[in-house]
């Protein structure tokens, strides 16, 4: 059965001007005028929501923390890999070792040139230069030179930040 | 309802993430940790290639496998030297327990005869090397479930 868009228009008003709404029953009927949220539908909407959007609030500032201090912990193991394949380098090369001092090394390699690798501040140094990133800082760095080894401890620790890491590791000389 | 029910959800997922990330960075670090603990053990053995194949360091009976042994610091000569004393040794209370052991070479011919190849010694004709050791380095991380062992190897000559 088909009906011109005129009859439907009308049968639409039809229902709108029969419906209950000066009723005393106050159903609200499907044409309704006063359809809609109430008041309280609102507020506690409104609350659900504060509550959500809190709860969420604090679910994300804690993460971005942790995933900052993660990202400074990943920075202090790649800080001490690379630390230790530098000193591992250049005790492999050398031909002597001495530790003047308990945070310096002094290395003669193979064709008499020297190095020394010293806690300058709080970098490792090696000639001078810094070896470590600019975003942490090493507390203690202690060189025991052995017969044909030097066992190296060191910590480092993320600069402003309380996360740390404390290694301790040997390197030996070539063999001959 | 549904917003809250996405958000909550995301909110889940959020966390879950965040819990897991912790927990690898702390996995990493100690692994790193361990690592550098047992590369230490290695290098110890490497000194002692140089100078040490007494009693007290590549010829100790009491490391002779499957005996654990581990290195100590000798303050008694000077300089200072390695040493392996029998047992193994507990670092960063408790959480990490390291050992080494030393393994007789064979080889398939005489070490004065070349060239020659390290063979098993159940290995026909396998004659014993005296002057090489296998060296197998181990450390336990203790805070972890199994598996939880790190093993290196290496091979030690006398070169004195």
């Amino acid at each position: 059965m088909y009906i011109s868009l005129f009859k439907f228009k009308q049968f639409i008003k039809d229902g709108i001007k029969s419906s209950d709404v000066g009723s005393s029953a106050g159903l609200v009927q499907p044409f309704d005028k006063r359809a809609g949220f109430s008041m309280i539908e609102l507020l506690v909407a409104l609350s659900f929501s504060v509550f959500t959007a809190t709860g969420l609030t604090l679910i994300m500032t804690k993460g971005v923390k942790d995933i900052r201090a993660i990202q400074r912990a990943n920075r202090l193991n790649a800080n001490a890999e690379f630390i230790a394949s530098t000193l591992t380098y250049w005790v492999k090369q050398s031909a002597q070792i001495s530790s003047p001092a308990a945070s310096t090394l002094d290395l003669t390699l193979g064709d008499f040139s020297y190095k020394t690798i010293a806690l300058t501040g709080t970098n490792i140094t090696l000639d001078g230069s810094a070896i470590t990133g600019n975003d942490i800082e090493i507390n203690n760095l202690a060189f025991t030179a052995l017969k044909k080894s030097v066992r190296i401890s060191y910590t480092l620790k993320a600069k402003n930040a309380k996360e740390t890491l404390s290694v301790t590791t040997t390197v030996a000389q070539r063999s001959p | 309802m549904l917003s809250v029910a996405l958000i909550a959800t995301f909110g889940v997922a959020f966390q879950t993430l965040r819990i897991q990330s912790i927990k690898l960075s702390r996995l990493n670090q100690d692994k790193l940790k361990a690592t550098m603990y047992l590369r230490e053990l290695i290098e110890v053995t490497k000194d002692l290639e140089q100078t040490n194949w007494t009693a007290t360091g590549l010829n100790n009976l009491t490391c002779v496998s499957p005996l654990p042994c581990h290195p100590e610091i000798n303050t008694t000569t000077d300089p200072d030297t390695w040493i392996l004393v029998d047992g193994e040794e507990s670092l960063d209370t408790n959480s990490y327990t390291r050992s080494l052991t030393i393994n007789p070479v064979f080889r398939d011919q005489p070490n004065t005869i070349f060239p020659n190849s390290i063979v098993d010694s159940s290995a026909p004709g396998a004659t014993l090397d005296p002057n090489t050791k296998k060296i197998t380095a181990t450390i336990i991380r203790k805070n972890i479930p199994p598996p939880n062992t790190l093993t290196l190897e290496t091979y030690v000559y006398f070169t004195l």
